[in-house]
């Protein structure tokens, strides 16, 4: 099959591809053979307007007009002529066309985009997508050209600088978020960083370098991904970016729980195995956690803590009556030591005023808080040295010599105080505290223990002492004391009259002593009070000062109406400082549970407490060049064998355990650290019965409430489960440290040992308990779902 | 076209002599030498005297001893008469150190310097890359077995006049045969009429000066009887000789019978020299007809009388088939027919003889040698190895008294369809050595190939894409640099001619005077006269009568470019290749490749 | 080489370089890294080596190589860049622009697709049709053989066979020859109308003379002339017209994924 030739025609132009327009007539095949020039004009026009653009002519003569197509065409008889055709309109070529095409597509798009550039709302046009509903809120109240710069500086400037944008975002995120080192991983400073990941591989180093150091919030927080994003959400690859030590799933390969649940420092000891079982099961009562573990509302819902309720609604039912009981006739924090009735006759002792009713020899008892008084004296301090564990006189059975100077020096002493206290009231006992407690410590005393002293001296009236003074020793006070307060004078004679009223009462009271100090009902005394306790503190002490002016009220009163004897603590039934001129004391009635008076004063004595037990162990080490001139003078003086430092130890150590009526510390662990008060300002934190810090957020996280709506998990038994190795109970601590109260460790071991108790109480959780849900198919197993990226600042100790 | 065109005076005839420094001096002393002396001044035409052809066409060259004249296998379209001295023609295969195969040297420097040996007017030109070899490997032309290592050679004179010349003369000359050409002799002019590649090596063997004549002159000159009788006996002295011993067959000959040979073996030439005429008309008859018309060489079921070797153009190979004739293949230059049945009668003399088998047409014009059956017999057949001879015919289809068995037409014969074959030859289409052939099955007529060509082409391509077209195969009207260009045959000034080194067909702009007659002469519709633009492309007319100055133009295969020419290099289907369709081999080959 | 070996290779070569860019995505992830920031720029430079081959297009006289083998390489570029694409991109594609540029890339890459596909299939199509009309000479070989069957309707109705023929000429078969075929058979041409005209040409037979009947097969034989130049003109300029749009769009193409580079970095914010 072979085509045809052309006619052989050795000038007609060779088809050219290249030419950009071709002639309008082409498409009749009646092309001129010029064509158009390159702008597109024919080139008949340009030649010669007035020829006729038709110049459709063979130009050759054609040898085989019956085999050529276009030959035929040409001398078709009925073509048509130039006229009929119209002028040329020369056409683009398809090559031709097609660039231009593409050269309006680029300008058309071009103009498009600068369109969009240009209008106000262009930001519409080109942000990659919507911002998800918290940040796009934000931005509402902006306007809309102002919009991209706030997030990206960059955008409008021609300096690129770096990371610019994690600052903008810790600027808004600083207040929840409040670490500065929130860019590196897990908030660890960057030092403790390449020291923890020195061992690892060194592959790990090289290409994480940059990331290990500095992470941007924009690699795991990505935004422009619509309204209803997630955030915060991250893929398990993320953290195994960083994290060599790779695993599947929770349930395959993660490593095995330590020490999880934490264990906070549980202030109460409260022992859970033997409450059920014993206390509740005797009384055939259901224990359920429930009833005490409740979750927080409102504020108090902390995180995801399942809060404890407070001693009134958990403890009281059993335990208040106990401690009403432990406390009914009040607490003798000053009572007079009974000298021999010649003493007070010998004028050179300056005891001759001395009560004749407490001249029946030498005895008495010196408790912990006239000690503490005293022990600010610089010359009771030999004296007290010489003091048994106890505080009893009669112990000191060696030597009867002994025994009346001791006795005569402690009354020596007290009268002084007394003294003092009458003069200067509530600033001398402040003093003498704080000169105690600094001698002890061997510092300055700080802002919280000075408040400490504050709330041990509130509500001591003057007053009493004045009238102490002048119905115990007779010798009356200052004229200007008496003018100062002329209530204590009238109210003095009535309550010397009261007082042998009260004779009976005291002595029962007495008797009862041995029943409150039984070890069951002390150890039921789960003293549980609320964080509230500081805000009861103004109240308390109002309360104080209600049962002082209460006291006068019944003083005014018994002058109108006849006067009914009553008995001391009967006066100050609410709670109350008042004399016990019987048996010659100061005492004080606790008004139950949480008496804030009572509290200070028992946290003082643990803080003193800790900090001898921290002394004694280093006792043996030469004395620290923070001691005071003083001190140091003072063991110069001293008798030489026993330095006052080691008086003053010897003088707290047995306090502790029973130097506070109602027991306080057998259910509340005070000195558990150091020094407790350094450890957290806020005192009252002793109290309650969980230390944990609201602004930390743990590496773990854990929320009860998803977990309790399972059937399954309702039983916290299910997660906690009761150490059963653990053959002991809390009871048998408490009975074996009181064995030891003699040793004079007592309160410190029992402290140590309770709090080593509680934290076995129950055993560790094991993966396997969460990986039961937790695993594919089943509840989340990705790592943020229990794993925090940002922690506190003091929430991880990573170093270990 | 755009720009407004510029006078200039219509180029003519001798407007670029072969050489400027041709004086009057020189042309005066040559016409008192010998052969020019002898001539009648009076014969030759008013237009064209005899001083003007030796001042225009001719040029004198002065060669020291052992001065490369030309070499064996490069192109030129002139021819050399010693005047004084003596010139070596070397009848074995000179392998020189300047030779690509020797690659002792660069390419491109010894190709620049192979352009300054052979000064001309484009001998100035950049350094271009020049095509391989485009000759084919024949298998029956012998490669020398004399020749031992390269030939030493060196460089004389310096940038246009360089000259390549051998080293060691003497001892070169003791390694081949030679022969040597005497002053008043002429050498080198069957190269340049037949427009095929120079057969031999020609050096200077003494102080020598030599006249370099154009073909064209040459033409010229044959008006005077004497020179053509010149002509015709050295081509019978040497060239023959040369050739026959050049062929593989021949190769173990002895000298003597070589001799024998060449005094017997007739030279006969068949068809017209300028077939294109006659093949325009005759493509009009049915094919049965055209085939018919054809001269015939030999004919089939005829006593085989002799070998016939083809020295020049194409013959086709046909049998008879049905009413028509079958062509099986076409026998370019060198190839031999009749061995087969010659050989069969030698070795087997007790049986009938076996007539030709097949017929053997002149497609055009051919050049052919007979060498009669009992020279053959006597002085070739004993001395060639019968693995140079062909296999032995088990069933020959004419025998002697034996009636003739028509046998059934068989497809794929030597791997081509047949079809394709004869469309090919009748198109004449195998003469093209760089053929542009579409593959219209992959072809997507983006035109890329005529943009491409056009750029490279100052704006206007030099093929078309159309042209005959033989199932998906279109053979686009590109020249093809055919293997016997025929359009060379008129040109007046030598302006189309092959390039020295590669054989493209080029046209010298310079030189061209736009006379249509290779456009004319062109079979295939090739050339195409296009108006000649000045460096600006501002169109020139003639300033007498205001008609514009033509030009022939046509492919040149991007010769001033690396690599493929932009044609085919732009293809993005791979669809457009250039093609030797004289070799079989090569056609089948991309017949068969792999379409995807 | 051979063409198959050669695709064979290509294909390993760009799923090789597939799966590395997997492979860089997934490490690069796995570290915390920036992924669309490796893809974005494997993206661009794969881009614009695609924009190679019309440079290479465009210049034609330096020594690049053939373009057949820019084509070939272009396409299994495109293949990469396309599969690049897809993990570049978040999905949904979210933003106005983004959604544009996306848009953009997506066309001209199933343009794309849809050319390598017609580049081998519309030839062998164009070779099966017959005589090969280059599309300039088409509308002139039309009006030829509209001029010829007008012509010779006109004749046919003065053999004095009456006006059967010059009738239908009329009704059928002159809106065919002279106006241009519908956008659906330059979308897909079809032999659907040529069937159709030549069966009721068919059926004119038997209301014919001789002449009329020589008449008639002229005109048939010149319907199918008209009808093949068509299909070639559809078949060419559809692909002519894909290969302007897979064009023209490359510099939209360029413009945008210049802005947008620019727009990534002008609002990075994990710069570092």
């Amino acid at each position: 099959m072979s085509n045809p030739r052309q006619p052989k025609d050795v000038t007609a132009p060779r088809p050219n591809a290249q030419t950009k327009w071709v002639c309008g007539y082409a498409k009749l095949g009646l092309a001129c053979a010029e064509g158009p020039d390159e702008k597109g004009n024919c080139c008949q026009l340009r030649k010669d307007r007035s020829r006729p653009a038709n110049n459709a002519v063979c130009h050759q003569e054609c040898s085989c007009k019956d085999s050529c197509e276009l030959a035929k065409l040409r001398y078709q008889p009925m073509l048509p002529s130039h006229t009929e055709l119209g002028p040329c309109v020369p056409q683009r070529a398809s090559w031709f066309s097609r660039q231009m095409l593409t050269l309006n597509f680029g300008i058309l798009t071009a103009g498009i985009l600068l369109l969009s550039m240009s209008l106000p709302q262009h930001e519409v046009i080109f942000v990659p997508g919507g911002l998800t509903k918290d940040h796009a809120q934000i931005l509402s109240n902006h306007l809309v050209a102002d919009r991209c710069s706030l997030c990206h500086p960059n955008s409008h400037s021609n300096q690129v600088s770096s990371g610019i944008q994690d600052d903008l975002c810790i600027a808004c995120h600083q207040r929840h978020l409040p670490d500065a080192s929130l860019r590196s991983p897990h908030d660890i400073p960057h030092e403790q960083l390449v020291k923890l990941t020195a061992k690892a591989n060194p592959f790990a180093m090289l290409n994480g370098k940059q990331t290990l150091s500095q992470t941007s919030c924009a690699m795991c927080h990505i935004e422009h991904r619509g309204a209803s994003f997630d955030l915060k959400a991250v893929s398990n690859t993320s953290c195994q970016a960083c994290h060599q030590r790779r695993f599947e799933s929770l349930a395959e390969g993660h490593p095995a729980f330590e020490g999880y649940p934490y264990r906070t420092q549980r202030r109460i000891a409260f022992d859970h195995a033997a409450h059920e079982q014993k206390h509740f099961g005797t009384k055939n009562e259901t224990f359920e956690c429930g009833r005490c573990h409740v979750e927080g509302t409102g504020l108090q819902k902390r995180g995801s803590i399942i809060r404890t309720v407070n001693f009134e609604q958990a403890c009281s039912s059993c335990h208040e009556q106990a401690i009403d009981a432990a406390t009914i006739n009040g607490w003798a924090v000053l009572q007079l030591p009974s000298i021999e009735a010649a003493d007070s006759q010998n004028s050179q002792l300056g005891l001759t005023h001395w009560p004749t009713s407490a001249q029946f020899g030498y005895d008495g008892q010196i408790d912990v808080p006239l000690r503490l008084l005293l022990a600010a004296d610089p010359e009771m301090r030999e004296v007290l040295a010489q003091l048994p564990h106890n505080g009893q006189l009669q112990q000191i059975t060696a030597d009867a010599d002994r025994r009346g100077l001791v006795a005569r020096g402690l009354a020596r002493g007290m009268r002084k105080l007394i003294h003092e206290f009458a003069v200067d009231g509530q600033a001398a006992w402040q003093r003498r505290l704080i000169s105690t407690a600094s001698q002890r410590f061997g510092r300055e005393l700080t802002t919280s223990e000075l408040k400490l002293v504050d709330a041990m001296v509130q509500g001591v009236p003057p007053d009493l002492f004045r009238q102490m003074e002048a119905s115990w020793f007779g010798s009356a006070p200052t004229s200007v004391t008496q003018q100062a307060n002329p209530l204590g004078t009238q109210a003095s004679p009535l309550l010397m009259v009261s007082q042998s009223n009260n004779d009976e009462a005291l002595l029962s009271d007495s008797s009862d002593d041995s029943l409150l100090t039984d070890d069951s009902l002390l150890t039921d005394d789960s003293l549980l009070t609320d964080d509230s306790l500081l805000k009861n503190d103004a109240l308390s002490s109002d309360a104080g000062n209600d049962s002082l002016l209460g006291g006068s009220a019944n003083a005014r009163g018994s002058i109108e109406s006849p006067l009914t004897p009553l008995r001391g603590s009967q006066h100050v039934a609410a709670g109350g400082w008042y004399l016990d001129n019987e048996l010659l004391a100061l005492r004080y009635k606790p008004r139950g549970h949480a008496d804030p008076t009572l509290a200070a004063w028992a946290e003082f004595i643990a803080l003193l407490d800790a900090t001898t037990t921290a002394r004694s162990v280093t006792s043996t080490e030469p004395i620290e060049p923070t001691e005071s001139a003083e001190a140091a003078e003072a063991i110069e003086s001293a008798d030489g064998e026993q330095s006052p430092l080691v008086t003053s130890v010897e003088l707290t150590r047995l306090t502790h355990g029973d130097a506070i009526p109602g027991s306080c510390t057998q259910c509340h662990l005070l000195a558990t650290g150091n020094s407790p008060l350094e450890s957290t300002l806020d005192s009252s934190s002793h109290w309650t019965s969980l230390t944990r810090a609201s602004n930390i957020r743990p590496f773990t996280k854990f929320d009860h409430t998803p977990h309790l709506t399972l059937p399954a998990l309702s039983d916290c038994r299910y997660c906690h489960q009761f150490n059963d190795q653990q053959s002991t109970s809390l009871q048998a601590v408490l009975a074996a440290n009181k064995d030891n109260t003699l040793a004079g460790s007592a309160s410190q071991q029992w402290t140590e040992a309770a709090c080593q108790f509680l934290g076995n109480e129950f055993i560790d959780m094991r993966v396997e308990q969460c990986s039961a849900c937790h695993q594919a198919g089943g509840a989340s197993e990705g790592c943020t779902a229990c794993h925090n990226y940002h922690v506190g600042a003091s929430g991880m100790n990573w170093s270990k | 076209m755009t720009a407004h065109s510029i006078e200039v005076e219509r180029p003519s005839r001798w407007d670029y002599p072969l050489s400027k420094s041709m004086l009057k001096e020189d042309v005066a002393w040559l016409l008192q030498q010998a052969p020019f002396s002898l001539m009648d001044q009076e014969r030759f035409a008013r237009n064209t005297p005899l001083s003007d052809i030796l001042r225009n066409d001719a040029r004198l060259l002065h060669l020291q001893p052992g001065d490369v004249i030309f070499r064996e296998g490069q192109y030129g379209g002139t021819a050399y008469l010693v005047l004084t001295g003596n010139a070596r023609i070397f009848l074995t295969k000179l392998l020189t150190q300047a030779d690509p195969e020797s690659g002792q040297r660069s390419r491109r420097s010894w190709l620049k310097l192979l352009a300054d040996t052979l000064p001309g007017s484009r001998s100035n030109r950049p350094s271009k890359k020049l095509v391989d070899s485009r000759r084919r490997a024949r298998p029956d032309i012998a490669t020398t077995s004399a020749s031992t290592e390269p030939a030493a050679v060196g460089y004389r004179g310096q940038g246009t006049e360089t000259r390549i010349f051998l080293q060691d003369v003497p001892r070169v000359l003791e390694q081949h045969a030679t022969s040597s050409v005497h002053a008043g002799e002429l050498f080198g002019e069957m190269a340049a009429v037949t427009r095929s590649p120079r057969e031999y090596t020609a050096v200077a063997e003494t102080e020598s000066i030599l006249l370099e004549i154009r073909w064209q002159g040459l033409k010229l000159l044959q008006q005077d009887p004497a020179f053509r009788q010149l002509l015709d006996e050295r081509y019978r002295s040497e060239i023959l000789r040369t050739h026959l011993r050049e062929t593989m067959l021949f190769r173990f000959i002895p000298e003597e019978s070589l001799q024998q040979v060449v005094e017997a073996a007739r030279m006969e030439s068949f068809g017209n020299l300028e077939w294109y005429a006659e093949y325009r008309q005759g493509l009009k008859q049915p094919a049965r007809q055209r085939i018919a018309a054809e001269p015939l060489i030999a004919e089939e079921g005829s006593y085989a009388v002799g070998l016939w070797i083809v020295r020049g153009g194409f013959a086709r190979l046909s049998r008879r088939q049905g009413a028509g004739h079958r062509t099986l293949a076409y026998l370019g230059k060198g190839q031999v027919f009749g061995l087969r049945e010659l050989a069969q009668n030698f070795h087997n003399d007790q049986a009938v003889p076996l007539p030709y088998q097949e017929s053997l047409r002149a497609i055009g014009y051919v050049d052919a040698l007979c060498i009669p059956k009992q020279v053959v017999n006597e002085h070739i057949l004993p001395f060639v190895r019968h693995a140079d001879l062909p296999e032995p015919l088990l069933v020959p289809r004419y025998q002697f008294n034996q009636p003739v068995v028509d046998a059934p037409l068989e497809t794929n014969e030597h791997n081509v369809e047949t079809g394709l074959l004869e469309f090919l030859v009748d198109q004449r289409l195998m003469n093209g050595q760089q053929a542009m052939v579409i593959d219209t099955e992959r072809c997507t007529r983006c035109d890329d190939c005529v943009r491409a060509c056009a750029k490279t082409h100052h704006g206007t391509p030099v093929f078309v894409r159309q042209g005959p077209q033989y199932g998906p195969w279109l053979f686009a009207q590109a020249c093809m640099h055919c293997e016997d260009p025929v359009c060379m045959i008129g040109c007046p000034t030598g302006a189309i001619h092959r390039d020295h080194e590669s054989g493209l067909v080029q046209i010298n702009a310079q030189t061209c005077i736009g006379c249509k007659t290779c456009a004319e002469s062109c079979p295939y519709d090739n050339i195409r006269m296009v108006n000649a633009t000045n460096q600006q492309g501002r169109p020139k007319v003639d300033q007498a009568n205001g008609l514009p100055i033509l030009l022939a133009s046509k492919c040149d295969l991007c010769q001033d470019r690396n690599g493929q020419p932009a044609c085919q290099s732009a293809c993005p289907h791979d669809a457009l290749v250039r093609m030797d369709l004289s070799d079989i081999g090569q056609v089948s080959q991309w017949a068969h490749r792999k379409v995807s | 080489m051979d063409i198959r070996t050669r695709r064979t290779l290509s294909l390993t070569i760009t799923l090789f370089a597939v799966g590395l860019a997997a492979l860089g995505v997934q490490w690069t992830r796995d570290r915390l890294g920036d992924a669309s920031t490796l893809t974005g720029w494997t993206l661009l430079v794969s881009t614009a080596g695609l924009f190679l081959l019309s440079a290479r297009k465009s210049s034609v006289n330096s020594d690049w190589g053939r373009v057949s083998a820019w084509l070939q390489v272009h396409t299994y570029m495109g293949t990469f860049a396309s599969l690049v694409f897809l993990m570049h991109i978040g999905w949904p594609v979210r933003g106005l622009f983004e959604l544009c540029l996306a848009s953009c890339f997506a066309t001209v890459a199933l343009s794309g697709i849809a050319l390598s596909i017609m580049n081998r299939r519309t030839p062998l199509k164009l070779a099966a049709v017959g005589v090969d009309r280059s599309v300039e000479q088409i509308p002139a070989f039309r009006a030829a053989v509209a001029r010829d069957a007008h012509a010779l309707a006109l004749q046919s109705a003065e053999f004095g066979e009456g006006a059967t023929l010059a009738e239908h000429y009329q009704q059928r078969l002159l809106p065919f020859f002279q106006s241009q075929r519908s956008w659906l058979y330059r979308l897909i041409p079809n032999g659907i109308q040529r069937r159709r005209l030549l069966r009721e040409l068919n059926d004119l037979e038997r209301y014919l003379a001789d002449q009329g009947n020589a008449s008639r097969v002229a005109l048939a034989s010149m319907v199918v002339t008209k009808d093949d130049l068509d299909y070639q003109y559809a078949l060419q300029t559809r692909l002519r017209t894909l290969y302007a749009l897979h064009a023209a769009l490359t510099w939209s193409l360029a413009l945008m994924i210049g802005v947008h580079v620019v727009l990534v970095y002008r609002f990075q914010g994990a710069l570092q």
